[in-house]
């Protein structure tokens, strides 16, 4: 995975050589150009991925655990989604604050933020009422004075208008 | 002495204190920055006369600068880009347990900041000014290149992984219109993009949206969190106190001294101060892991570059800061025409404000210091139970800046990308520091280009650029030399 990483960065970066040289111009009637730095600092980060690599040798296979199962069942008490696997467990949060984003859009920030903070907290995590009850509406009214309120976001109104 | 009596009349007094209050609010939410929280609230000075309004309006400025690093202490979503320095030191204190102990040096030198650079521009403002002007475009740029150098290797364990992440960091800083040629870059036609990246959803996903994403993994949510936390711990005792002060005073110095450089600003100022407090701090190897000299070399600098961006808007109508900048149109607003004869002109506006600046600063302090306990009970509650907050104050925060849904797209991209980059090694503070300095960098290098007519050697044919080179030389080698030097003596201790 390190190495697809640092794959992906030298890509990244050639682009943006290859654009800084090619379309935007390194240097000008003895100036530089829109693409002195980009291609500049382009090339720094090739270099520098190329030596991390070589220092860290990325494609070399990584250490199996050497914990007993024992062990491992211990390793998972107080996370969040025990259950669920360890590489997928990131996305947990990123496809629920999509989830999140399309509901301020098309319900309202305040509705949003209410089932945002209810939902995560009594039904995924399992918190009981009387502690979800005050967090979700502290954080609306949060959300409402300062942003709503006193700042005046022009916030998407949803279908219930708030 | 004039000045305070016009200070301390009571209209000016209640101003500098809402404006105080409201600058630390202000501060303490990511999302907001300086300059937009001034523009937020300079329709409020409309009513006032101009001494009155830009009293409030600079006691909401060093406010915001005090209240930056509560969030970047509390949550690590730093509320204004120089907060980004006290959040590598101030969050690894919290997880430590020793909140308290960071909020609280960050205050304390922030009121040293504060009062070194109001000392500075009291005595020495106008003079300082003329110094200023000596730094032309090539010497900016210098100066610059030796804090982006500076930052890869610096910031994170692994000094190349460091100097990636600055490389991203200027990539990044590059999307975007061009300033000087207006050429859209690297946009893909993307027409949010042509704006270039937002830095409040960019600062906000990296630092903020990213930690949940760390949190799932966790073995103990609560792991680290101190349960029963004295009023006692969240201070600082004697000898925390006296291993701050001169760190303080260093940064304070070396703070004032940037700000008053126009175009430089209070992040220059506050990183150059940390890669100086590294260098040469009794525990400077320890910076990062969490130690309260972090803290006090990121803040002391950052307040004291916010007094000392008023130093050329003064006294030569050039803002320091893109803050002072906005300052400058309320001073504008109000006829007054900041420039060497503003002082003789209009005294009373000069020394009132410069002696609200004194009362601002003490009030900061305690007000600073007041708020502690009441924001250690947030460190109490689980992290689970604010894993939905920072979540709602990512896409919230993220989307006030610009009121675009893109950029809450941009805070998610930014989170996802950070985690992974982390995970690997490649540290997110480098990326965030090389973006807001790049585009001062950029500019600086083109114009001294310009009038050099695209002779590099300009670099090192002007003297102040070209002692500024050799100690950005002299910082990369210095490990290097040290290295040698040790081997050397302890070769010639076995013979």
């Amino acid at each position: 995975m390190e190495l697809i990483v640092d794959v992906i960065l030298f890509l990244i970066a050639g682009y943006w050589v290859e654009q800084g040289l090619s379309v935007y111009t390194f240097w000008a009637k003895g100036l530089p150009g829109s693409g002195f730095i980009p291609t500049l600092f382009g090339l720094l980060v090739m270099v520098l991925v190329c030596v991390s690599c070589v220092q860290h040798k990325p494609w070399r296979k990584q250490q199996v655990s050497g914990k007993t199962k024992e062990e491992q069942v211990e390793d998972k008490t107080g996370m969040l989604f025990p259950k669920c696997p360890k590489q997928v467990k990131p996305l947990i949060p990123v496809a629920y604050t999509i989830i999140g984003l399309v509901l301020i859009l098309k319900l309202g920030v305040i509705p949003g933020v209410v089932l945002i903070a209810f939902v995560w907290l009594y039904f995924l995590c399992g918190i009981p009422l009387k502690t979800t009850l005050p967090i979700t509406i502290g954080a609306s009214l949060f959300v409402y004075l300062i942003f709503v309120l006193w700042l005046r976001v022009p916030f998407p109104k949803g279908i219930f208008g708030i | 002495m004039h000045g305070f009596a016009v200070a301390f009349s009571m209209q000016n007094t209640l101003a500098a204190l809402l404006g105080v209050v409201l600058g630390i609010f202000i501060g303490a939410m990511p999302g907001i920055g300086s300059a937009a929280g001034i523009s937020l609230l300079l329709p409020l000075t409309f009513k006032m006369d101009p001494t009155q309004g830009i009293i409030m309006l600079a006691g909401i400025y060093y406010g915001d600068m005090y209240g930056g690093a509560y969030s970047a202490t509390l949550l690590n979503i730093p509320g204004d880009t120089p907060a980004v320095i006290t959040a590598l030191d101030g969050f690894q204190l919290t997880k430590k347990g020793k909140a308290g102990k960071s909020l609280a040096t960050g205050n304390i030198a922030s009121f040293i900041g504060g009062t070194i650079g109001i000392l500075f521009l009291t005595i020495l403002g106008p003079l300082l000014a003329e110094v200023g002007l000596k730094f032309g475009p090539t010497e900016i740029a210098a100066l610059i290149f030796m804090a982006l150098t500076s930052i890869g290797w610096l910031l994170g364990d692994d000094p190349v992984k460091g100097l990636v992440s600055a490389g991203i960091g200027v990539m990044l800083s590059t999307i975007g219109i061009d300033g000087a040629s207006g050429n859209a870059r690297y946009t893909f036609g993307n027409l949010n993009l042509i704006g270039s990246i937002s830095f409040v959803p960019l600062v906000i996903g990296m630092f903020g949206f990213s930690q949940i994403l760390e949190l799932m993994n966790e073995q103990d949510l609560d792991v680290g969190k101190v349960k029963h936390i004295t009023l006692k711990e969240s201070y600082l005792n004697k000898a925390e106190l006296k291993e701050i002060l001169p760190t303080s005073i260093r940064g304070a110095i070396l703070g004032n001294f940037v700000g008053f450089l126009p175009g430089a600003g209070a992040t220059t100022g506050s990183f150059l101060s940390y890669i100086m407090e590294r260098k040469i701090g009794k525990k400077g190897n320890l910076l990062g892991t969490g130690e309260i000299t972090g803290v006090a070399a990121a803040e002391s600098a950052d307040n004291a570059a916010a007094v000392g961006s008023f130093v050329p808007l003064l006294s030569l109508g050039i803002p320091g800061s893109t803050t002072s900048a906005v300052l400058l149109g309320g001073l504008m607003m109000w006829g007054l025409r900041p420039g060497p004869l503003l002082f003789e002109q209009n005294p009373d506006f000069c020394w009132g404000l410069i002696a609200s600046m004194y009362f601002g600063n003490i009030v900061c302090l305690i007000a600073g210091m007041a708020v502690i306990p009441f924001l250690m009970s947030f460190l109490k509650i689980s992290s689970k139970h604010t894993i939905p907050i920072i979540m709602i104050i990512c896409l919230v925060g993220s989307y006030a800046v610009g009121n675009s849904v893109f950029d809450m797209g941009v805070m998610l991209v930014a989170g996802v990308c950070a985690y992974y980059l982390k995970k690997y090694k490649y540290p997110s503070a480098p990326i965030i520091l090389a973006f807001v300095l790049t585009p001062k960098f950029e500019v600086a290098v083109r114009q001294a280009l310009g009038i050099s007519k695209g002779d590099v050697r300009v670099f090192v044919q002007r003297p102040i650029s070209l002692v500024i080179l050799l100690c950005t030389l002299l910082l990369l080698l210095a490990p290097a030399i040290s290295k040698l030097w040790k081997h050397c003596m302890s070769k010639r201790s076995t013979v």
